[in-house]
């Protein structure tokens, strides 16, 4: 079995994660990333293959290519037949932050070690007889559900965009490949396109394409680092009640006192299955109080980084206070909540939101922490948010997975080497199957399969026939 | 309807006994039929019309882009295409010479009267095989109970009953076939032969699925009314090997002395005719209902699909040495007779051409090929195969290709002995079975090169390396012969070795064989496989400082020389013809029942039920069975695994 990995610790932060890796030669793979420091036996300046089975070793993690550390982590390794997937295996638990655990597996794919598929490691160890027979359904369950939401995850706007500008980049690549197949198919024919200049440039505009969204992979926010929701609000407009009420417990000191918070509060949770920080910050409001200037900064710092902004209007709030602590946000950011509506609604509501609406805020909500009244309509203000973030410009569309990373990296590999076959004079026949691999990369993003759509191009594109 | 009740038709008579029937002797026909006969199996061949046998009613020509290689294939194994074609063609050119060794396919010009002739000699002389002009109206099976039948034999129009263990059907484009040309419908065969009538209703008794498809053929016009000074010419090549392996490795060539072929253009005014007339053509008035083929669609279908072309390429090519008629390439149509005189006069140097026989579109049924396992046998009555265009495939090539298939496995099942498949990763034949059997086809189907996923392992020159040892196992392939094969991968595998490890310095008179080619002199000792890796260098020219290389033949040589260029990209290839196998190779009993494998998409549940895929390999070419479900089968295959060993 070819060698793959992933992560084997829940998607969310956590403390530490563990990353594992399954198959024959994961160690030497894996060796030129691995640079132990200390084994279990005492002994330093181990190679990551001389481990025994069992035996574990604090080591740093690298980038080969640059030698960069990426963590120091704890691998532990497994001799087969007596691992969880009954092939040798690699454990390496590292630190439990999404950038650390993203690089660590786009290491191990760069060094041969390929993503695993949906229920792959629990298929594995049924296959080698190291399930029981009576789990056999589980398994195929596990894997169903884990490809079901690998599909939902596909279906979801940001890959929409993604998979787009990736079947743009296929298109031309199928039409590349339809010149040189009609060369191949029809060779009698004059009217063959034998233009060899127009298959480079489709060759290497894909080539780009691909490239450049395979590089854009840890820039994509919002799933490699968290949503960032700031609340906002004059001071004692229920800030800090919302926030405890989210962490549920006492996280910022809530008094009835105007300006209690002095610093922003950050606060990790999951809203809707979106990995979400909450910060709270002090009142925005102009200040003599020292301390509190520095919180109501950092507030309006909050505020601009963030990507959704709920802003709080307690019962009690003027227009103006309103209207002048607003002018500096960006209207499309935020959502209103009208809080503490249990204890009534605020008389200038419908005026202020008539006028709010027209700076371009939307989003509206009546709500009361303390009696639990319209709490979700939060949930789907942050989802909201989350989703229209994905909608990005289509120069901004990142690449989320290591996964999809590392295939549109192979494919515009292969596709540098298609245009040096194809520069070299060596057959388009080699060329075209080199392309071909590269669709076959691609394919795995975007559920395409190359026989079937190579024919419909040559069909659509040329006239021909004997 | 069963034998007994056949017999006890009124005047029916049992006419003989036979191990299998095969009915058609188109392409497909005879391949299978010899292939049975040379197994020792007691055949009989069926035609419709004994001077028809192997007809060539289309294009007269063999071989071409992946076709060229699917005669290398059939050859191969032991089949006869190859050498028939040999014996009578009178052009022959390596297409794509310039395009890669992997798609260099050979392509033969024939004599079609002596190809008809020369096979039918052939075949009379063949042991063990009678053929029989007769027209057969019924498949005689026996019912199996649950929906499931056996072959028990044949019966013809004359109520004459044949027994046979097996029965291939071959039926070409006959069966309830109807010309058409403009509005002249007529119920006949192609060339006017007759037509089959009464067998596809005899198979769907049998609740075997019949489709209809068309397709078509262009004018022949006599060569004398034709200007060729207008015309673009087309010779033959003469360093070309022939199809025929035996014939290569006899050190046979290719004539000398070859017949050349035309091309031209068509005119503004072949357009216009055929716009005027559009009305008239059946094809867009509904007449005609049978699916036609993309790649050969008629000059009309060409005009109305690809507006933005204003012209389209006519190639006229001979039919034969003994005959002034002249085939008209890619100018197919089903348009009315008095438009068709006015087309072909309309292209340059044919504007008083005087044309022999009309063109005309040809609607005929088939069976659906999705009801086939891979081996050609029907997956609902045991022991009938089909092979051919009765399967949704279109040329020559790839119903000889089916036919020997079919007739190797009719053999085997009248023997009692277990199929033999060939898979996509041994031969275009492997290609085109499982595409037709497992995807199925809306039109009919014509090999093509980019089918082939392993195409780069799939070439001409190395047909032999591939398919001989199967051959050989179905007992098609002489001992001797297969010594003589056997000997001719010693020494090219010794060749390869040899050039891995003889090295040579950067002599001058190395630089001068490489700066010939624009390539550069390396600065230390260099193997000879290494500067033949080069894409300019090549093995003949390193000669000069090689002299310790043995005589070897020229198809030895070539095939040396591409298994070590490309080896890299073959080595590949292999790795993923060795995944590929792994799955080819986990069958899946008959018996599944897919409603019980949880973790199933119900989508994939259906497709499977209706497919019922043979190995885990052909259910993951299923459309809708997606990777995952594949996954899941293979976990419930390791399962019951478990409990059958027990």
């Amino acid at each position: 079995m070819e060698p793959f990995c992933a992560l084997s610790t829940p998607a969310g932060v956590s403390g530490i994660a563990v990353i594992r890796a399954s198959g024959e030669g994961v160690s030497e793979l894996a060796s030129k990333a691995v640079k132990i420091l200390r084994t279990t036996g005492e002994r330093t300046d181990a190679a990551l293959t001389s481990l025994k089975g069992y035996e574990s070793a604090y080591a740093r993690f690298l980038d080969p290519k640059t030698n960069k550390t990426i963590d120091n982590v704890v691998v532990t390794f497994y001799e087969a037949p007596h691992s969880y997937t009954g092939e040798d295996m690699l454990e390496i638990s590292c630190h439990g932050g999404q950038a650390v655990r993203q690089e660590i597996l786009r290491v191990l794919y760069e060094s041969g070690i390929r993503p695993a598929a949906p229920g792959e490691f629990t298929k594995t160890a049924f296959i080698n007889g190291k399930l029981d027979l009576t789990e056999a359904e589980a398994v195929m369950n596990v894997i169903s559900a884990d490809s079901a939401r690998a599909l939902d995850a596909s279906n979801s706007q940001l890959m929409g965009k993604l998979r787009s500008e990736i079947t743009e980049a296929e298109n031309k690549l199928y039409e590349a490949l339809s010149n040189i197949e009609m060369m191949i198919e029809f060779p009698e024919h004059d009217d063959t396109p034998e233009n060899t200049k127009a298959v480079e440039d489709k060759l290497t505009d894909s080539r780009n394409t691909l490239s450049r969204l395979a590089d854009s992979f840890g820039r994509g926010r919002l799933l490699t680092e968290r949503m960032k929701v700031a609340i906002l609000g004059l001071p004692n407009s229920g800030k800090s009640t919302l926030l405890n009420f989210l962490a549920g417990f006492d996280r910022a000191i809530v008094t009835d006192v105007p300006g209690t918070t002095r610093d922003t509060l950050e606060f990790n949770t999951e809203i809707e299955g979106i990995p979400v920080t909450f910060v709270d910050t002090a009142g925005i409001r102009e200040t003599d109080d020292k301390i509190e200037a520095i919180g109501v900064k950092l507030a309006s710092i909050a505020a601009s980084e963030a990507d959704l902004v709920l802003y709080l209007i307690a019962p009690d709030a003027s227009y103006d206070a309103v209207k002048e602590t607003m002018s500096g946000l960006d209207a499309s950011k935020v959502k209103v909540l009208f809080t503490k509506s249990d204890k009534g609604a605020n008389p200038l509501e419908d005026e202020i939101k008539t006028s709010l609406n027209t700076m371009g805020v939307t989003g509206f909500a009546s709500v009361s922490v303390k009696e639990d009244i319209n709490t979700e309509l939060i949930g789907k203000f942050v989802k909201e948010a989350y989703e229209s973030a994905g909608g990005l410009n289509a120069s901004d569309i990142t690449v989320l997975s290591a996964r999809h990373a590392d295939l549109l990296r192979s494919a515009a590999g292969k596709l540098d080497e298609a245009i040096g076959i194809l520069k070299s004079g060596l057959g388009v026949d080699v060329c075209s199957q080199v392309i071909r691999a590269a669709l076959d990369d691609s394919g795995q993003i975007t559920g395409r399969v190359v026989s079937d759509e190579l024919v419909e191009t040559i069909f659509s594109r040329f006239c021909i026939g004997k | 309807m069963d034998i007994n009740e056949a017999l006890n038709i009124e005047h029916s008579y049992l006419a003989g006994e036979y191990d299998v029937a095969v009915v058609g002797a188109g392409h497909a026909g005879c391949e299978a039929a010899h292939a049975c006969a040379a197994m020792g199996l007691n055949t009989i061949l069926f035609t419709l019309h004994l001077d028809s046998l192997a007809n060539l009613p289309c294009n007269p020509s063999i071989g071409g882009t992946a076709k060229g290689q699917i005669v290398r294939e059939i050859d191969a194994l032991g089949g006869i295409m190859g050498k028939i074609a040999d014996d009578c063609l009178i052009q022959m050119r390596m297409l794509n010479r310039t395009k890669g060794p992997a798609v260099h396919s050979p392509r033969a010009q024939m004599d079609r009267s002596k190809y008809s002739v020369t096979m039918k000699h052939f075949l009379e002389n063949t042991d063990n095989l009678d053929i029989r002009q007769g027209h057969v109206t019924a498949l005689l099976a026996s019912d199996e109970g649950n929906g499931a039948y056996k072959v028990t034999g044949v019966m013809t129009e004359s109520k004459a009953v044949y027994k046979a263990k097996a029965v291939v059907i071959c039926s070409g484009t006959y069966m309830e076939a109807r010309t058409i040309r403009g509005e002249v419908i007529m119920e006949s065969g192609p060339d006017g032969l007759p037509r089959s009538v009464g067998l596809s209703k005899s198979l769907s008794e049998y609740n075997i699925p019949i489709l209809r498809f068309k397709t078509g053929t262009p004018v022949r016009v006599n060569a004398r009314s034709v200007d060729f000074s207008q015309m673009e010419i087309q010779n033959g090549e003469h360093d070309v090997p022939p199809f025929s392996f035996e014939h290569e490795m006899n050190g046979r060539s290719v004539p000398e002395e070859q017949t050349p072929c035309y091309s031209v253009w068509t005119t503004p005014e072949t357009r216009e005719v055929i716009f005027a007339n559009m009305d008239r053509s059946p094809l867009y008035s509904g007449v005609i209902k049978g699916t036609g083929p993309r790649y050969c669609p008629s000059i009309e279908d060409k005009f109305v699909k690809f507006q933005d072309k204003t012209r389209h390429q006519i190639f006229v090519e001979p039919m034969g040495n003994n005959t002034e008629e002249m085939y008209l390439q890619g100018f197919s149509t089903s348009l009315p007779e008095d438009v068709q005189v006015r087309m072909v006069h309309s292209l340059p140097g044919l504007e008083k051409a005087v044309i022999q026989r009309s063109a005309y579109a040809i609607e005929y049924d088939l069976i659906e090929p999705t009801t086939l396992k891979r081996s050609l046998e029907s997956k609902i009555v045991a022991g009938l195969f089909t092979a051919g265009q009765i399967n949704g495939s279109s040329g020559y090539e790839e119903a000889g290709g089916q036919g020997i298939v079919a007739g190797i496995n009719a053999g085997r099942y009248a023997k009692g002995e277990s199929a033999i498949i060939i898979d996509r990763s041994q031969g275009y034949i492997g290609v085109l079975v499982d595409d037709l059997v497992t995807k199925g086809t809306n039109e009919p189907y014509r090999m093509m090169t980019s089918r082939a996923e392993y195409r780069l392992f799939l070439r001409y020159d190395n047909a032999d390396k591939r398919l001989t040892p199967i051959g050989h196992e179905a007992g098609l392939i002489s001992e001797e012969r297969y010594e003589a094969f056997k000997r001719k991968y010693e020494t090219i595998d010794a060749e390869r070795e040899r050039l891995s490890k003889v090295y040579v310095g950067p002599t001058p008179e190395l630089e001068k064989i490489l700066s010939e080619v624009g390539s550069t002199l390396p600065p230390s000792g260099i193997s000879l496989a290494e500067l033949i890796r080069r894409p300019d260098v090549t093995y003949e020219m390193l000669a000069p400082i090689d002299p310790g290389r043995p005589e070897l033949t020229s198809d030895i040589r070539k095939e040396v020389e591409t298994d070590i260029k490309y080896e890299g990209y073959l080595k590949l290839e292999e790795d993923k013809i060795k995944k590929f196998s792994k799955l080819e190779k986990k069958t899946i009993p008959s018996d599944t029942d897919y409603s019980k494998i949880t973790g199933l998409r119900l989508e994939a549940r259906q497709k499977l039920d209706k497919m019922k895929p043979e190995s885990v390999g052909q259910a993951s070419r299923i459309s809708g069975v997606s990777p995952a479900d594949i996954s899941v089968l293979l976990v419930y295959l390791e399962s019951i695994k478990g409990g059958a060993d027990v």
